[in-house]
């Protein structure tokens, strides 16, 4: 097994038992709280994290797992990938601000001119159509309400 | 007898104009998500799920159920066509389909991947008629210890849905029960895992965790897989010759019926059954050496079983609440989210929902082939649509689809980052079907642990001192040996087939 694979799972292995322990802690902090030892909130709670804790000293210790390389993109292709994701988290937080309508007709430029590297004019139009048509059907049609954002559309 | 008065009913329902509707848009949208590379079922139905929010529960599930067989259907085009399967099932369908395409009767391969779809679907539905209301029937007998040894039966699901690596699965499993606890506890109702935050109170929405893994996922993974559009050669006529049904038909009728016996196990993927199918019609065949290269059956079985486990998968699906495969997982979300909680309970209190839902797959399968023959050309084109639009629309829609089931822009951030931690897992090969499955599963599992631990005073033993539940626990490790089996063989036949290691329980997005 690659070197890399092993440091992975370890790393996986590690946010296991992280989660693990602050599950069972969760559990210790409800156990007054629960009518019975073994029926209440905490019950699930602490049975998970002990699997969690064990699954994940498990792949700490162990390197008898599944052998594969993992490869990341590199270049533009890695600068894409995070524009892409950066402009679903812009998304997301220009909707309470400019207003859903707004705020999709930009993500979806910025989307249409990186991802399908249109033209800037296509990809305005292309933009400025998807918004249209969201707005007949959600909107119009099927009375789904979006925030308005501070200029109220 | 009885059944058949439901279905019945089920049908005067099924056919009024706006059901009929549902059935021929889930059907048409499933049949182009199928088509689409880098789109399929689950995530077809993770996106749509909240968009049908507006619809009245039956119309919904009409719709998704729709949705699910259609892209099942959709998935045989670019197999045969474009020799790219969208899932492992339709590997098998590759290996004949193609070498028919290329040998310029790609049409009348899809003609006969139709017809079998169809003929075993209508099978298997008609198996659901007789099969469901027994099983249910038996389950009106279940109480909290029942429940709960049924839930451990549906964690043998992990198994297979566990791709190359059952601890990892195991982790992602225990990842979704977890997460499922997030809010306020079923007990007490004081607050967990709320890390002092009131807005996890409410806890984490399927809907958008769904969105995140299955969506966006798959947007990433196509940005990276740089997915561009695809030309399909020449099709031919798309009426398949009456040799070439003769040829097919007992193929046909054997995968279907295959399909749906392997499909009534909990645990058995379409995956499993059509690799089955195939090799069952080489081994019988009089010439097998024709196998591999442009065999009429060799479309016809696998495809009948993939429709008929597919079908076959509701059965344990609408019964017991244990989903077969990846897009049924999302199904049993769905109708949850309409406050259907799948089950026996589900039968005596919803029959005209159940009935109505059942007769419209009827229906549906038919709508398959009526609208599918004329339109393969039509299909057939729109793998041409570049991934520099489909990309977006699908991220747009996810957001929309994320927002609308809380109006909670806290939920569009819940999917991004699953969306993120999606394409990690991707890469690291963690299986997210089982995160998804123990999400849904999770609060149902808590609810019958805690009820029957209080049942018995803390002992856990009440599940093996009563006769049901202790029958359900040793087969549900009957079934995780069978399993483990039959994902061993396949993983065989996938390497043997496709050259590598292939996750057996990835269904495409």
């Amino acid at each position: 097994m690659s070197q890399e694979s092993i440091l992975a799972n370890r790393v996986g292995g590690t946010v296991a038992v992280i989660i693990g322990l602050g599950a069972i802690s969760e559990a210790v902090r409800l156990y007054p709280l629960s009518p019975s030892p073994l029926a209440g909130d905490h019950t699930m709670i602490g049975f998970t994290g002990l699997g969690l804790l064990v699954i994940g000293l498990f792949f700490i210790l162990s390197s008898q797992t599944p052998r594969f390389k993992v490869d990341y993109p590199s270049g533009k292709l890695r600068y894409l990938i995070l524009a892409v994701v950066g402009a679903l988290f812009m998304y997301r937080y220009l909707i309470p601000v400019l207003g859903y309508l707004i705020s999709t007709f930009i993500t979806l430029f910025i989307l249409l001119k990186i991802m399908g590297q249109f033209h800037w004019l296509h990809s305005l139009l292309g933009g400025a159509i998807f918004t249209f048509v969201v707005y007949l059907i959600f909107v119009l049609w099927l009375g789904y309400s979006f925030p308005a954002g501070i200029i109220g559309i | 007898m009885e059944s058949l008065d439901f279905l019945l009913a089920g049908f005067a329902q099924a056919v009024t104009p706006v059901n009929l509707l549902m059935v021929a848009l889930g059907a048409l949208i499933g049949t182009l998500v199928g088509v689409l590379p880098g789109l399929g079922p689950t995530s077809a139905i993770a996106i749509l799920l909240p968009l049908t929010g507006v619809l009245p529960p039956t119309q919904a599930i009409i719709m998704l159920a729709g949705i699910y067989y259609g892209a099942m259907y959709g998935g045989s085009t670019t197999s045969i066509l474009l020799n790219i399967p969208g899932e492992v099932s339709s590997v098998p369908t590759c290996l004949d389909g193609y070498p028919l395409a290329q040998q310029g009767r790609g049409g009348p391969a899809l003609g006969v991947a139709a017809i079998g779809s169809f003929v075993a679907g209508s099978l298997s539905v008609v198996g659901l008629v007789f099969f469901a209301p027994v099983l249910a029937e038996q389950a009106l007998k279940f109480g909290p210890p029942e429940y709960l040894a049924l839930m451990v039966m549906s964690l043998t699901m992990v198994v297979n849905l566990a791709g190359n690596s059952i601890i990892k699965a195991l982790f992602m499993g225990l990842l979704g029960f977890l997460l499922s606890m997030v809010g306020l506890g079923p007990s007490t109702g004081v607050p967990r895992l709320d890390f002092g935050s009131s807005t996890l109170w409410g806890g984490l929405e399927l809907i958008s965790i769904i969105i995140g893994l299955f969506a966006i996922t798959e947007v990433i993974k196509g940005i990276e897989e740089k997915r561009v559009a695809i030309s399909p050669r020449q099709i031919g006529n798309v009426y398949p010759s009456s040799a070439d049904l003769r040829q097919s038909s007992k193929a046909m009728l054997r995968g279907g019926v295959l399909g749906f016996f392997m499909g009534l196990l909990p645990g058995c993927s379409p995956a499993v059954t059509t690799f089955l199918a195939y090799d069952l019609e080489k081994k019988i065949a009089k010439n097998p050496e024709r196998f591999g290269r442009g065999a009429i059956e060799g479309v016809a079985a696998p495809e009948a079983a993939n429709n008929s486990t597919s079908s076959a998968g509701f059965i344990p699906l609408l019964t017991l609440g244990i989903p077969a495969s990846p897009p049924l997982a999302i199904l049993l979300g769905g109708l949850m989210i309409y406050g259907l909680t799948p089950g026996p309970i589900l039968f005596q209190q919803n029959p005209d929902f159940v009935w109505t839902v059942i007769a419209s797959m009827f229906i549906g399968n038919l709508m398959l082939l009526v609208l599918n023959l004329p339109l393969v050309g039509l299909w057939a084109n729109v793998t041409r649509i570049p991934y520099g639009i489909m990309g977006p629309v699908i991220l747009m829609l996810s957001v929309i689809g994320a927002y609308s089931v809380r109006n909670s822009l806290f939920d569009v951030s819940v999917a991004i980052v699953f969306g993120v931690l999606g394409y990690f897992f991707h890469k690291h090969h963690w299986p997210v079907v089982p995160l998804v499955l123990c999400f849904i599963l999770g609060p149902l599992f808590e609810q019958s642990l805690i009820q029957s631990m209080a049942m018995s005073g803390g002992n856990p033993l009440i599940l093996l001192e009563r006769p049901i539940s202790a029958a359900i626990l040793i087969l549900s490790l009957a079934l995780l040996a069978l399993s483990i089996k039959l994902k061993r063989r396949t993983k065989k036949r996938v390497i043997q087939e496709v050259g590598e290691a292939v996750d057996i329980a990835k269904c495409t997005g």
